[in-house]
């Protein structure tokens, strides 16, 4: 039972996809000028991870190996064109200010990179764990991030403002994004080094 | 069952297909079932976005206008029978992230009674503040006959987004695109030295531009 906690805890910090693997980079940056954004994000990939783990662990035993990319592509690709569906029809503020971001979940490496790594090799409830807690650490990695950036770049979290007027700008471009995550990657490889004393 | 190691080319086809199908049906049905929520969506954002730029209505004409910077799309505002304003849906490709779509609203007279973007996604605590009433305001009221459509910079009448140029820019070019299609639309220039146009009413559904 505890391995099965441990499938599911893993990506939280320890092998978390966005900050300890360094995958997904391209939307971790691209969409955390805000927390809501990172939040909406990190969940709508989790969607995603789940699902197409779940799905892949089913069929591996179907799928022959020189076909296995263009088959996990498509049915990674299909799922996020449902999600996509479902956002325009019940989230479409979210759909809104994701934008071109959402489609950008098919190549994010996170989800082939874990069909690859788990789902093609494991059962369907590992797999389950493990795409749910790949999920969880990257929502957490992109709420965290664009929390951060949003507090220090706009002087709101969630868009609350706590004061009036404009943060450093910088925070919310480009560089501020790429500072913030060296930061957190930095703090978070930390504390995963301490796990692991604590656990000997 | 399949030697994944060495398999026929015929598996490797039918394993493809099989997947391709199930994949597509699965889309398929997803969009069946969102369709009409999604046209529902669209549908109220656009009545909220034209109450917020228009004077009380009870029904509106819509009308296709071809203009140099391609299709904008007009909403004619009537209450009681009467034309009480016009709602001009337009956009270019000229802000930071791309796509800027501005619905304004005008009276009778040509002058801009309010604008809403209905696409716009630039950049969180930049040229996303073109939401906000301290860049909007400035346009409630605006006379484009007798003013600018240009960010001071540019030489005009707008009070541009600080550190946000591109998006005030293609904002105010929208805003522009709207007043150019409402000129087409009223069939004659907006008479600058009284501010009136005449009543002319569209009886044709697309009006051509020749510049």
């Amino acid at each position: 039972m505890s391995s099965k906690i441990s499938i599911l805890t893993k990506g939280l910090i320890k092998e978390n996809p966005a900050l300890i693997l360094i995958l997904g980079m391209c939307p971790t940056l691209g969409v955390t000028s805000s927390a809501i954004n990172g939040l909406g994000m990190g969940l709508a990939t989790t969607f995603v991870i789940l699902l197409s783990n779940v799905i892949i662990s089913i069929i591996k035993n179907l799928i022959p190996d020189n076909v296995h990319i263009p088959a996990y592509i498509v049915v990674i690709a299909s799922l996020v064109t449902i999600l996509q569906q479902l956002m325009a029809a019940y989230l479409p503020a979210l759909n809104e200010s994701l934008g071109l971001f959402i489609p950008l979940i098919v190549v994010n490496c996170i989800v082939l990179g874990r069909a690859e790594a788990f789902a093609s090799k494991n059962n369907v409830v590992d797999s389950a764990l493990d795409g749910l807690g790949m999920g969880l650490g990257f929502t957490l990695a992109l709420t965290v991030l664009g929390a951060i950036r949003e507090i220090l770049g706009s002087g709101s979290i969630f868009d609350l403002k706590f004061y009036e007027g404009d943060g450093i700008i910088g925070f919310v471009l480009a560089p501020g994004a790429f500072l913030v995550l060296g930061y957190l990657v930095a703090v978070t490889k930390r504390l995963s080094k301490k796990l692991d004393k604590k656990e000997e | 069952m399949i030697d994944k190691k060495n398999p026929t080319i015929a598996q490797m086809v039918i394993v493809l297909l099989v997947i391709a199908a199930v994949c597509s049906a699965g889309v398929a049905t997803v969009y069946a079932i969102t369709k009409d929520t999604i046209a529902e969506t669209n549908a109220k954002k656009l009545q909220k976005s034209l109450s917020e730029v228009l004077p009380e209505y009870d029904k509106t004409d819509t009308l296709t206008v071809k203009t140099a910077n391609g299709n904008a799309f007009c909403y004619i505002a009537q209450k009681d029978g009467k034309t009480v304003g016009y709602a001009i849906k337009s956009s270019n490709t000229n802000g930071y992230n791309g796509l800027v779509e501005v619905l304004t609203g005008f009276d009778q007279m040509g002058k801009i009674i309010n604008t809403s973007a209905t696409v716009l996604n630039e950049t969180p605590g930049l040229g996303q503040k073109a939401l906000e009433p301290k860049f909007k305001e400035q346009f409630q009221g605006f006379e484009p006959s007798k003013k600018t459509l240009k960010v001071k910079k540019d030489g005009g009448d707008v009070d541009a987004i600080s550190a946000a140029t591109i998006t005030s820019r293609a904002y105010t070019l929208a805003v522009q695109q709207a007043f150019d299609a409402l000129q087409t639309l009223l069939g004659n220039k907006v008479d600058t030295h009284s501010g009136a146009t005449s009543s002319a009413n569209p009886n044709s559904d697309e009006r051509e531009i020749n510049n």
